[in-house]
């Protein structure tokens, strides 16, 4: 039967092609939202690895010119901010660091170990950072005054770079083994400082829980140390005890202010950055959605009247030969077939064409594409596309069929 | 002859009323959502107060300086600006302000979060704002460092509910100033007049700022006539080739061109070469296109489809025509301008369509102090649109149905 | 006025070759009212549509009015059948969404014409049938014999001088058959017109001035 409606497209190949490119379109613009929905719906699954309750960041500009003097004249005034901040009755713990959760920065670097490559965000911080976000250290220990004066640079990574650099093997006190690089302007020796893992969380999620799930590094910011030649944190994360309003706000701010005149400071609640950047992962997705319902609706109505058209004018060729009521059965069941034949041609050739896609070696755009959340997205999108296609050819065909005596008649 | 073909293009429609609902569908929703993407970037990057003067102005709000190992994008810093974009030939105005900020009031122990932009006398001269109240700081209140501020009108209804505000006084960031004019919303998109609070320049906190060649700063210039523009943009980029670097041995090339707001945000897109001191707007524009015509495909190909499978209701007609006399190639005419009516009218209920569209976005305040609105350029731009689609999708089917064998378009017919 | 010369027609399809029409040579002299009769499938109509070419011979040549045609491109053999040949055809093939007068102009939508000289004619092809009272009727509005004399009108509007009615009593009573060979005759009395008809009614073949006979796709004598 099924060679039978595939001879019957070929010979209608001109015709049907079409089609066929419609569906395949269809199917192409609903797995591309279909995968972004996916791939949200399972980074969302995953815990974040800190708590943003109760934690607010001050965006700190000393609005000075970037030499050594001023950095270090930066790094002792921002030191006396945080110890103000300490005294302060509402404040339960107060921390420097670049690339705070939600905050829109970002800091990425990359590592080649043992010849393979690996991305992975850096958050430089002070020791504090760990009580301000409660961040989730599963094994070792976080940064303390312990790693003062060390001669490496002591890391905190999370689960996911561990096993990818060091597998199964305990990292705690490992070196992260590194490539020798060729001599670059900051490392003119050609020699890369040594970074030693002293401590493992479960995860930092830093921009969310849509974001994907990647690498995460915690360097050490000892604002302590007069000799270092960091840069200075510009964003001072704190935790408020439970109950403290916006009112604390206005003084904070007098109070920082007095410390550091020229400063500016900009305080924000980080459950409101959250909202922020919730809405920017959800208003183009929201919005992609839309307009692929819509598509596919006009898809679907499209296909319903070119269906109904095309076994009306059958159903006619029948009528006038006077068939009898099991013929209009066959037609009717040919129909759908013919549909469900050429929706699985064109699906085939488009799934094959989409499971490729990972395969290429294109930019870390698609590194982010997980492989449960694809496969779910297509066979959630070949499901749906079938759906359509023979939902469309039911009605019309069932419709025809109710109207042939009365077409048959008029044409006698 | 037009006006034949649009008499039986009509009864064509009305014959089948499901088909042409579903073909009106598929055509006004793509158009409306094409009309809608067009008023926003309208609303972006087209002639609005308070640029009144967008034909002679062109401005500075990219730099980058890169070397053989890095590149650092990101605004000008005052010292490039104040020390290489004065006094270029053919400029009657130059306006160097900086990029908004965000900063905190207090009223009452209530946050109020506003936008700050701090300017120079000369930017009140080459924007037209429409004050509501009192008038603009001038280049002398500047020079003095007088503190000093124009508000718009939301961040007046914040601070001081429906009263009048100017000679009053508001704090932001720690600073107190004095309310000297009051101006209508400008909508958050304009890159170049858009804040909430504008200040004096020198009322910075420190004047770090001058010091530096790479900053949050920009650059207005209003050239004395079109013709002077292209020269003054090759002027300024011919001075940055000598621009004395801070750190000549990373950074050696300073680019930071004179451009229209469009060619600047042009700059951010993957495919844009920051590095070049020429325009990228065309890469934009090109990526638009392919983005529009990628979105016309399905819908086109759907509409093909619909026109394509009733071709043998019309081949008695077919027929007919081509034995008395109708070639193919006029045939295709018929029936491309059948399809260009559909798609005129699908493009005239998308008008409506987007207009309320525009009107939900307007009121969701999705963009701050944004009034989007359909204006006689997005209506030709979506008529523009409405003809390509018209032929995309009408051409194939037309070809189909005027390659139809007059013998078997007849005998078909009476089957 | 037309002329077929060896003139061959072959169909073929992927795996079939049917001959339709094989050495046929054929002259209609200017003005002559001819028939062309024969049983089903053999291939009158086919030849018909060879003189209206509306199809093309697979052998053989074709000359109308004198002129041989040589070309076979779309325009070519538009332009010729617009300005010689009429049809007419057995279902009458009328647009139903337009007018009597409308139907009527069609061949003169494709010359250079204004709307008023086209109405003009198209009103004056009507007198000539008989129909002026029904111009602005539709054709879901005539009989039979009505809709084939507007057909009539259609195909006399552009003065071709050459007629080519496929079956034009077919569909018809012997009433309103006998209406249509009246009109036919008329033309071919009045206005001296060149007229091929194919038919399978021996009773009108008797009326015209030949008859020629075909069976599987051959001429017999």
């Amino acid at each position: 039967m099924i060679r039978h409606w595939m001879r019957l497209i070929w010979n209608r190949k001109r015709a049907n092609f079409l089609i066929m490119i419609e569906i395949f379109i269809s199917f192409l613009v609903l797995e591309g939202v279909m995968l972004i929905a996916a791939q949200y719906a399972y980074n969302y699954r995953h815990p974040l690895g800190f708590s943003i309750e109760n934690v607010w960041t001050i965006t700190v500009d000393p609005k000075s010119h970037d030499d050594d003097a001023s950095r270090t004249r930066d790094r002792e005034t921002l030191r006396q901010l945080l110890r103000t901040l300490r005294d302060m009755p509402e404040v339960e713990a107060a921390a420097g660091t670049f690339t705070p959760p939600y905050g829109h920065s970002s800091w990425t670097s990359a590592v080649t170990t043992n010849g393979r490559w690996m991305d992975y965000s850096v958050n430089q911080v002070t020791d504090d950072f760990r009580d301000v976000f409660s961040v989730d250290l599963r094994r070792g220990r976080w940064f303390s005054r312990e790693d003062d004066g060390a001669t490496d640079q002591p890391l905190v990574i999370n689960e996911r770079f561990a096993r990818a650099i060091f597998g199964d093997v305990d990292p705690i006190g490992r070196i992260i083994p590194q490539d020798p690089k060729p001599p670059s302007s900051d490392e003119p020796s050609g020699k890369a400082t040594p970074m030693r893992v002293i401590g493992i969380v479960s995860e930092f999620r830093q921009h969310g829980e849509f974001s994907t799930l990647d690498n995460y590094a915690f360097r050490r910011n000892n604002l302590d140390d007069a000799t270092s030649k960091m840069g200075m944190p510009n964003r001072v994360v704190i935790k408020v005890r439970p109950g403290t309003t916006a009112a604390f706000e206005e003084p904070m701010t007098h109070q920082l202010q007095a410390v550091a005149h020229d400063w500016s400071f900009e305080i924000k609640r980080v459950e409101d950055m959250r909202t922020d950047t919730l809405k920017e992962f959800l208003i183009p997705a929201i919005m992609l959605g839309t307009i692929a319902c819509f598509l596919l609706l006009m898809v679907a109505l499209g296909l319903t009247g070119v269906v109904w058209q095309n076994v009306t004018q059958r159903v006619r060729e029948i009528g006038l030969r006077r068939a009898k009521g099991a013929r209009i059965e066959d037609i009717h069941r040919q129909i759908l077939g013919e549909l469900a034949v050429m929706t699985s041609l064109a699906l085939i050739i488009a799934v094959a064409l989409v499971a490729q896609v990972p395969l290429l070696p294109l930019p870390a755009v698609f590194a982010m594409i997980n492989g449960s959340a694809f496969a779910a997205s297509i066979v959630i999108s070949v499901l749906t596309i079938y759906g359509l296609t023979i939902g469309c050819g039911w009605y019309p065909a069932r419709l025809a069929t109710r109207i042939q005596p009365a077409e048959a008649l008029h044409y006698e | 002859m037009l006006k034949n073909y649009i008499k039986i293009a009509f009864k064509v429609l009305l014959r089948r009323k499901f088909f042409t609902f579903i073909s009106l569908f598929g055509i006004s929703f793509t158009l409306t959502v094409l009309m809608v993407v067009t008023a926003f970037f309208d609303h972006t990057f087209g002639p609005m107060a308070p640029e009144t003067q967008y034909q002679r102005t062109l401005a500075v709000q990219f730099a980058c300086m890169y070397g053989d190992d890095g590149m650092w994008t990101s605004s000008a810093g005052y010292k490039l600006l104040d020390r290489y974009a004065r006094g270029l030939t053919g400029v009657d105005r130059l306006s160097i302000f900086a990029s908004p900020e965000t900063v905190s009031s207090y009223i009452n122990g209530q946050k109020v979060s506003s936008s700050l932009k701090r300017t120079d006398g000369d930017f009140w001269n080459i924007l037209q704002f429409t004050f509501l109240e009192g008038g603009p700081y001038s280049s002398q209140d500047v020079d003095q460092a007088q503190f000093v501020a124009v508000i718009n009108d939301a961040t007046r209804q914040r601070f001081f509910g429906t009263s009048p505000a100017v000679g009053k006084t508001i704090e932001a960031d720690g600073q107190r100033f004095r309310v000297v004019g009051v101006v209508a919303d400008v909508s958050v998109v304009r890159s170049i007049p858009f804040a909430d609070v504008w200040v004096p320049l020198t009322t910075a906190k420190t004047d770090t700022y001058k010091r530096e060649l790479m900053g949050s700063f920009n650059a207005l210039a209003l050239a004395h006539d079109e013709a002077a523009l292209d020269h003054i943009h090759d002027e300024f980029n011919a001075r940055l080739a000598h621009v004395e670097m801070d750190n000549p041995k990373v950074y050696k090339t300073m680019v930071a061109p004179f451009e229209t707001t469009f060619d600047s945000y042009a700059r951010h897109l993957p495919n844009a070469d920051r590095k070049s001191p020429e325009s990228q707007g065309w890469k934009m524009v090109s990526t638009l296109v392919v983005l529009a015509l990628l979105f016309m495909l399905l819908p086109a190909i759907n509409l093909m489809n619909l026109n394509v499978s009733r071709i043998l209701e019309r081949s008695s007609e077919i027929g007919v025509r081509k034995a008395f006399g109708a070639s193919s190639r006029t045939l295709v005419g018929q029936f491309v301008v059948e399809n260009i009516l559909l798609t005129l009218i699908g493009g005239l209920i998308g008008l409506v369509l987007s207009e309320i569209a525009l009107q939900v976005v307007n009121a969701s305040n999705l963009i701050e102090y944004a009034h989007l609105h359909l204006n006689p350029r997005v209506f030709l731009y979506g008529l523009g649109m409405a003809l390509i689609f018209g032929m995309l999708s009408g051409v194939y089917p037309a070809w189909r149905m005027s390659r139809l064998n007059p013998v078997e378009a007849l005998k078909g017919a009476t089957r | 006025m037309i002329r077929l010369q060896n003139v061959e027609k072959v169909y073929r399809t992927d795996r079939i070759e049917t001959v339709a029409l094989t050495n046929v040579n054929l002259d209609v002299r200017e003005g002559e009212f001819i028939s062309i009769m024969g049983p089903s499938g053999c291939g009158k109509s086919t030849l018909l549509n060879l003189m209206g070419l509306l199809d093309v011979p697979s052998n053989g040549h074709v000359q109308i009015n004198g002129s041989p045609i040589t070309s076979y491109r779309d325009r070519t053999l538009a332009g010729i059948r617009n300005r010689e040949i009429g049809f007419v055809f057995q279902t009458f093939h009328l647009i139903a969404d337009l007018s009597v007068a409308d139907n009527v102009e069609i061949p003169l939508l494709y010359r250079r014409l204004s709307g008023r000289k086209r109405r003009e004619m198209a009103v004056a092809a009507l007198d000539r049938v008989g129909l002026s009272a029904r111009v602005h009727h539709f054709p879901s509005q005539l009989s039979g014999g009505q809709q084939q004399r507007v057909a009539i009108a259609r195909a006399i509007v552009g003065k071709p001088r050459i007629l080519l009615a496929d079956e034009p009593t077919g569909n018809l009573d012997s009433q309103m058959g006998d209406e249509i060979m009246a009109i036919l005759k008329q033309l071919h009395e009045r206005e001296g017109a060149t007229i091929v008809m194919v038919t399978h009614d021996q009773q009108k073949a008797e009326q015209t001035e030949r008859i020629v006979r075909l069976f599987d796709g051959r001429q017999v004598h």
